[in-house]
């Protein structure tokens, strides 16, 4: 039995007469299963996600980014082309928090809801009343600097930061469920006011992919603005509503106190009236927390087991063309050397692949 | 690997190259997963073409080294498709 083991291993790794001189793993058909390995080891991942819907979630992106920080980060790039700092608002961080539920509830990740609800109507059902407005989101990054990173690194996104209209801003940082993985959501409103009174001061924070502008005069109610009246001065990102169904859980809602945030200045509160500040209160809690539950980063374990794979292709091609260069085997097979500059290529890749993804 | 090189400096050139401007288009594209999914098809029918380009020129070119090309090419984007989803 051991001897059996012993052959077969060497018969997989070890360039020998049985394998006609090369690791049995480098033919093509060894390559082939392996191919396919990789894609089943994929499908069971994408399974495991969306089959464990209970409290037993082992998958899933933890993140300690903080609403604080990511208006800081913006407005360190509105300064570095010479724009004014946005300001926090309450009632645009309602309707950033609105919608990010809302993507949980009905599990989509989209600018508009699969019922055609518009990231406008939440701020008008928050309250707030704009003259232009946009959207940004992000799921699934760690840090805020990372995904501030990948919105300046995206022109639209760029462009909604570097938007010199806007002047107030919302946050909605969002633990839940999205796609059978635990992640977290952020969700980034800013608009400028129609009425100057309006406004909690905070700087701001990033990234709108579109952009409405409301061309009719202002109602004098606290609710906001009619849908009809809104052109679109760059157009959202299609929406591609989620096959998936269970989103039961948003574990925590996170949304940084705005009025209390450090180094932000004083937040003053004036005329208008803001909607639903007790709906905010209810939803504070601590920033950057991480559920216990989630172990593993399917990003991770997918970068894990790409990176595997490449360092055992790296490792038996180089140990091949070592012993065939110094036994003088004469082979028509594929170079190694290509192969080998192929498979550092991917592993590069793999390593330093940043994951998150920003719409 | 040395001799080897210098063998075919012209064919890993080229192959280096293009490995080098796959890597900075990753670069270049991120955070934009489509286009970075569009870089790895690219980098698969690259290394394929190469290969066979390569072993044409060196007039040892067999079906058997072709699909071996193919599924090399299909394993590297295997590995990477699967990380960007």
């Amino acid at each position: 039995m051991f001897e059996y083991l012993k052959y077969s291993i060497a018969h997989l790794l070890l360039p020998r007469r049985s394998n006609n001189h090369r690791p049995r793993l480098l033919h093509p058909d060894s390559l082939l299963v392996l191919s396919i390995v990789a894609l089943l080891f994929f499908g069971s991942l994408q399974v495991y996600e969306y089959s464990k819907q209970g409290s037993d979630r082992v998958l899933g992106y933890a993140s300690n980014i903080s609403a604080g920080e990511v208006i800081s980060l913006t407005n360190v790039e509105r300064a570095r082309s010479g724009l004014a700092p946005l300001t926090a608002n309450s009632i645009l961080s309602a309707a950033a928090l609105a919608k990010g539920q809302d993507m949980f509830n009905k599990q989509y990740w989209a600018h508009t809801a699969p019922d055609g609800k518009e990231p406008w109507d939440f701020m008008s059902e928050a309250g707030y009343s704009y003259q232009v407005a946009g959207e940004n989101l992000a799921r699934d990054f760690s840090t805020t600097s990372a995904m501030v990173a990948a919105w300046m690194a995206s022109p639209t996104h760029r462009a909604n930061i570097m938007n010199g209209r806007y002047t107030e801003i919302g946050i909605a940082v969002i633990n839940g469920t999205l796609e059978g993985v635990e992640t977290t959501l952020v969700v980034q409103m800013f608009g400028t006011p129609r009425s100057s009174t309006v406004k909690a001061s905070v700087p701001t924070e990033p990234a709108a992919t579109s952009i409405a502008e409301k061309t009719t005069t202002p109602k004098p109610t606290a609710t906001p603005v009619p849908s009809p009246t809104l052109k679109p001065i760059i157009s959202p990102t299609p929406s591609t509503p989620l096959q998936s169904p269970p989103a039961s859980t948003i574990d925590r809602q996170v949304l940084d106190d705005l009025n209390s945030a450090e180094g932000f200045g004083e937040t003053t509160l004036t005329t208008q009236p803001s909607p639903k500040p007790s709906v905010l209160a209810q939803v504070l809690v601590p920033v950057g927390e991480i559920r216990p539950q989630i172990i593993f980063s399917p990003l991770h374990l997918t970068k894990a087991f790409s990176l595997a794979v490449a360092m055992l292709m790296l490792t038996l091609l180089a140990y091949d063309l070592y012993i065939t260069r110094r036994r003088q085997t004469v082979r028509l097979v594929g170079k190694n050397l290509g192969h080998i500059l192929l498979f550092l290529t991917v592993a590069f890749l793999v390593i330093f692949f940043k994951g998150g993804m920003v719409l | 690997m040395r001799k080897e090189f210098l063998q075919h400096a012209l064919a890993y050139s080229i192959l280096i190259g293009g490995l080098a401007a796959i890597i900075f288009g990753f670069m270049v594209v991120w955070p934009n997963r489509i286009a970075e999914r569009y870089l790895i098809m690219i980098l698969a029918a690259f290394y394929f073409m190469w290969g066979v380009i390569a072993h044409v020129k060196t007039e040892h070119l067999t079906w058997k080294v072709v699909f071996e090309y193919l599924v090399v090419s299909l394993l590297a984007a295997v590995l990477l498709s699967v990380v960007t989803f």
